[in-house]
């Protein structure tokens, strides 16, 4: 990079070429007071507080943060008309600025406070009323209060080019302009409250969290979301009333973004199912118990089954501590002896095991989410991340802006469907066969599939399946043109570089292992398989499905090439069979997650013995013989493994309603009590140390297409599911915060089926699977191909979701109006 | 809750007008004139002013279900679109009349009592300044300098300037519009 010479208060500096002033500055520590600046934003040059002096041959005042840095110049940071200009502006400033700093909640925390007692500015001696405006107290979770609001526009800014959905924009001009939403109605947005965080003053705030401590008395803690896979660092700050959760731009990988679910989600701590202390059955009933009765239970009924000779079962989850995680398997394997330990069905798991694991020997992604703004191309599989993965679609924002060509396979519109240089509308399920058709058209075109397929594992099986899958028959079977295959297959082999994300979400429709099996094959035949930049970023649904699959929580994950135990779907088969003597679940709720919801309550019945572990009182645990309350994962020590492959700390951002112990404190005191210890921390940090740096060297393992009658050609209407942004599980429905967001649960029907079907918009209609049927409301739209509808599903108690019997084939379903 | 929140006078930019349908979508003949446009010429977001230029010169305003159509197929959203629409003067969300008349208000307009020539057309049509009347033939708005102060007092009516404004004057011009306009739809009824 170019360097320039210029002289900053007297001191020759040496700046990069081709940057602002006011970042030149910055890299040698000298600090300018912004109130509109955002690194992630472009500059703006709207407050004016960053005006230096210039004293070389074009002397006057520039606003640093919009003035490009050229040789030779000379700059004054600190002279006497810079600070007096900085006080006048901030006089400006107050006049159209309610002040009442003594109640403001952001009192010691706003960036105004502080330059005026930097510059001063509050002497103003200009006769001037505040424009009165009301406060907008109709939006849903943010407050926005215009009377204090300095028309930095930061948070417009934000809205348009960071989160990409500009829900307000700067309206009206000179006094009357204003931040306003359309028509000034309540906030319609992805409510990720980024434009808080950016909020210099108190223009937006979260009066849920309103603290009733100034910022100074309230404690802060900073660790990782809970929630999806990204991995997001937040900061929880705890007053004497609640908890506002915020997030600076220096944070990693989120750079100060947040979701709705990351920033609004905490409230379910206080869910009324939040257990407090052990239950155990006796006479039928569960009641409460002493943690001594219960663990006693618990460790007689696990040593019963062992007596017997019982099949013992175990059931993890991915929203455990990777260090709990660990110790939930060892304890199932070492202690009860037993190979029967999975976390449960996960689909983020299924990719990364039965996906990455079985193409390339290791099951973790081979990019990361900064990958995706230094990728040439990203190719975008299964869930829309906008709704399941809110950062990687921030991201994808960011990089579509500066030229990455995102290539969107999703059945319908997707909040990503305006920015993707393609969109291929692929029929619900049918993902897989089209990567296939893909591949098959690459491989034709280049006359082979190249050196990194040429030595790999499977090879001929896999070639013999590929002629199956010719242009014509996976367009029959994806419902995509071939002339839109051939024209992605064209986007891909002109990529340089190129991730891959598979966003798992509950209730897509679809074999994730597979499609994950075939965005490796398509990286090997385009020749980029493990080269830097390149990658399948696998974007697990629960936050911590990496960590659980390097812990080894998995039933093929046995250590030194055991037997496989048994899979969750299989654990449930074996116990509703009575095969099972004691079924050990921890953090699951087997019995309210669908699609297997009755199986397991059959399981769960018939299973001799049952303890359930979680920090709520769920379905299954109403079902259960001894149910042992822990600590939620936000008030765990601990770590978690981003979908990076990242492992980050976290740590408790706030305290559990009583004192509860974490999962892995109850794993060792059971252990213990079974007279087999588990190891300590220190051995457990080394083994995912370990386990999290290994680095292996790529073997490719190809694996044959499914067979043609695995997928019958679409007749019927085909029903996508999906997750919602603000609901889409178990946990987000203990959300109330989250469940107020949460559109109802309707239908989108293609205009042209509609017109067929006589149905209209607001229509109630019936849609059967099968035996089975739900009534939805319908909405219509001209952007979904025919013979394709979507339900966004609203957790585990959704309509929709209840048609489903196996997820990974495609849903046909039958659709009319309600008579 | 703050007690000083509670006594803001509720001031909204937008005046809420009654008829103007929200919800619903543009006509299809705006519809086709601005996917026309669109058509005949590519690109991109720099197209957003000649667009509300073309449909207000069509519709003599911008109605709001026009904005978010213009939004949409621009890829804007709809309030980044009325942020434009907001900020320059030249458009507006309010109906205007067949008969736009600027009353300059100038200096040399000013001194020259501007002020009676708005009296003036209020007497005779019955509106003031921003107001349209009941059959939308004329609507009424203030301007600074027309640049015609040799001919103060002056108003623009649509794209033609009369000077040397007097109460008799005006009265004379509105009238002879209302004759004109009443011709010209009487001839227009007969072809149809």
């Amino acid at each position: 990079m170019d360097t320039i010479a210029i002289t900053v208060n007297g001191r020759p500096l040496e700046v990069p070429a081709g940057i602002t002033l006011l970042a030149a500055l910055r890299r040698h520590g000298i600090e300018l007071p912004t109130l509109c600046h955002d690194d992630r934003l472009t500059p703006y040059g709207g407050c004016r507080l960053c005006v230096v002096a210039r004293r070389d041959r074009r002397p006057g005042l520039v606003p640093a943060c919009s003035t490009p840095v050229l040789p030779g110049m000379e700059i004054d940071t600190e002279a006497p008309e810079v600070h007096e200009s900085r006080r006048r502006q901030l006089q400006l400033i107050l006049l159209n600025h309610r002040m009442e700093c003594p109640v403001c909640e952001r009192t010691g925390d706003c960036r105004l406070q502080d330059l005026v007692f930097a510059y001063g500015g509050d002497e103003s001696r200009l006769p001037f009323d505040l424009v009165r405006r009301p406060r907008d107290t109709a939006s849903p979770l943010i407050v926005r209060d215009p009377e204090k609001c300095i028309l930095c526009a930061k948070c417009v800014r934000l809205c348009d080019e960071v989160q990409g959905v500009a829900a307000i924009g700067v309206v009206g001009r000179g006094l009357e302009a204003r931040v306003a939403t359309w028509l000034d109605g309540p906030l319609e947005c992805e409510f990720c409250g980024q434009c808080v965080d950016a909020c210099p003053v108190a223009a937006l705030t979260i009066p849920s969290f309103v603290s009733d401590l100034p910022a100074w008395r309230r404690t802060t803690v900073t660790t990782t979301c809970s929630y999806c896979s990204c991995g997001c660092e937040l900061t929880v700050a705890t007053g004497a009333a609640g908890a506002a959760v915020s997030s600076s731009p220096q944070s990693r990988p989120n750079h100060g973004k947040l979701c709705a679910k990351g920033r609004f989600g905490l409230d379910v701590l206080h869910h009324r199912e939040r257990l407090t202390q052990p239950l155990l059955r006796r006479g039928g009933h569960l009641v409460e118990a002493s943690w001594g009765e219960a663990l006693a239970a618990a460790v007689a009924g696990f040593a019963a089954a062992r007596r017997r000779g019982e099949a013992i079962a175990a059931v993890g989850s991915t929203r455990l501590t990777t260090e709990d995680a660990y110790l939930l398997q060892r304890f199932v394997r070492h202690v009860l002896g037993s190979p029967h330990v999975s976390a449960g069905a996960d689909p983020g798991v299924e990719a990364l095991v039965a996906g990455i694991g079985e193409a390339l020997g290791a099951p973790r992604s081979t990019a990361t989410i900064a990958d995706l703004a230094a990728a040439d191309t990203v190719l975008v599989l299964r869930a829309d991340p906008g709704r399941t993965h809110p950062l990687v679609k921030t991201e994808l924002v960011a990089a579509a802006r500066c030229g990455v060509a995102v290539l969107l396979v999703h059945p319908g519109p997707a909040t990503l469907t305006g920015l993707a240089a393609r969109h291929v509308m692929v029929a619900p399920g049918r993902d897989e066969i089209l990567l296939l058709g893909v591949i098959e058209e690459l491989v034709r075109r280049r006359g082979g599939p190249g050196p990194a397929v040429a030595g790999a594992e499977g090879q001929e099986i896999w070639r013999l399946g590929l002629e199956e899958c010719r242009p014509a028959a996976v367009s029959a079977l994806a419902g995509v043109a071939a002339a839109d295959l051939a024209r992605l297959a064209d986007r891909l082999e002109a990529a340089s570089s190129l991730v891959v994300t598979v966003a798992t979400g509950r209730g897509l429709p679809g074999d994730e292992a597979g499609v994950t099996r075939r965005a490796v094959e398509l990286l090997a035949v385009l020749g980029l398989l493990g080269r830097p930049g390149s990658g399948v970023l696998v974007l697990g649904e629960k936050a911590n499905a990496q960590g659980v699959v390097l812990a080894g929580l998995d039933h093929r994950l046995a250590p030194g090439g055991e037997t496989a135990g048994w899979s969750a779907a299989e654990t449930i088969r074996r116990a509703a069979a009575g095969e099972v003597g004691a079924l050990y679940v921890v953090g699951q709720d087997l019995v309210g997650t669908w699609p297997q919801g009755p199986a397991a309550a059959e399981a769960v019945e018939r299973a001799r013995f049952v303890v359930v572990q979680d920090p709520f009182l769920t379905g299954t645990g109403r079902a259960a013989d001894v149910v042992l309350p822990v600590r939620c994962l936000a008030e765990r020590a601990g770590s978690l493994v981003g979908a990076d492959g990242v492992r980050r700390r976290l740590t408790p951002a706030r305290s559990a309603p009583t004192l509860l112990p974490g999962d892995g404190d109850v794993l060792r005191e059971l252990a213990a009590r079974l007279g087999s210890p588990l190891p300590g921390d220190a051995e457990i940090d080394a083994e995912l140390e370990r386990a999290c740096a290994a680095t292996t060297v790529p073997a490719l393992r190809l694996a044959p297409p499914p067979e043609a009658q695995a997928m019958p050609s679409v007749t019927d209407m085909v029903l996508d599911l999906g997750p919602q942004l603000f609901h889409s599980g178990l946990t987000t429905s203990r959300s109330e915060a989250l469940v107020a967001l949460a559109a109802p649960e309707t239908v989108l029907l293609p205009a042209v089926d509609a017109r067929r079907l006589g149905i209209e918009r607001g229509d109630t209609v019936c849609i059967r699977a099968g035996t089975r049927e739900v009534l939805l409301r319908a909405e219509v739209s001209d952007r979904l191909e025919g013979g394709t509808a979507m339900a966004l599903w609203g957790g585990d108690t959704s309509g929709a979701g209840r048609l489903v019997v196996d997820p990974r084939r495609p849903l046909a379903v039958e659709i009319r109006r309600r008579p | 809750m703050n007690a000083r929140n509670e006594t803001v006078n509720a001031e909204r930019a937008l005046p809420a007008r009654p008829g103007e349908p929200l919800d619903e979508a543009a006509e299809p003949t705006t519809v086709e004139l601005i996917d026309a446009y669109l058509r005949d010429h590519p690109g991109g977001g720099e197209r957003l002013i000649p667009l509300l230029h073309r449909a207000q010169e069509h519709l003599g305003y911008l109605p709001f279900p026009v904005i978010r159509l213009i939004a949409g197929r621009l890829g804007l959203s709809p309030v980044q679109v009325f942020g434009v629409v907001s900020f320059y003067h030249f458009f507006t969300t309010v109906p205007r009349g067949r008969y736009q008349l600027k009353v300059c208000m100038g200096t040399a307009c000013f001194v020259r009592h501007a002020g009676a020539v708005v009296e003036a057309i209020h007497d005779t049509i019955g509106i003031g300044v921003g107001e349209v009347t009941a059959d939308r033939l004329f609507s009424l708005e203030q301007v600074r300098c027309l640049g015609a102060c040799g001919l103060a007092p002056a108003m623009m009516i649509n794209s033609d300037v009369h000077g040397h404004l007097n109460r008799t004057r005006v009265r004379k011009l509105l009238q002879g519009l209302r004759a004109q306009a009443k011709k010209a739809d009487a001839v227009g009824a007969d072809h149809e």
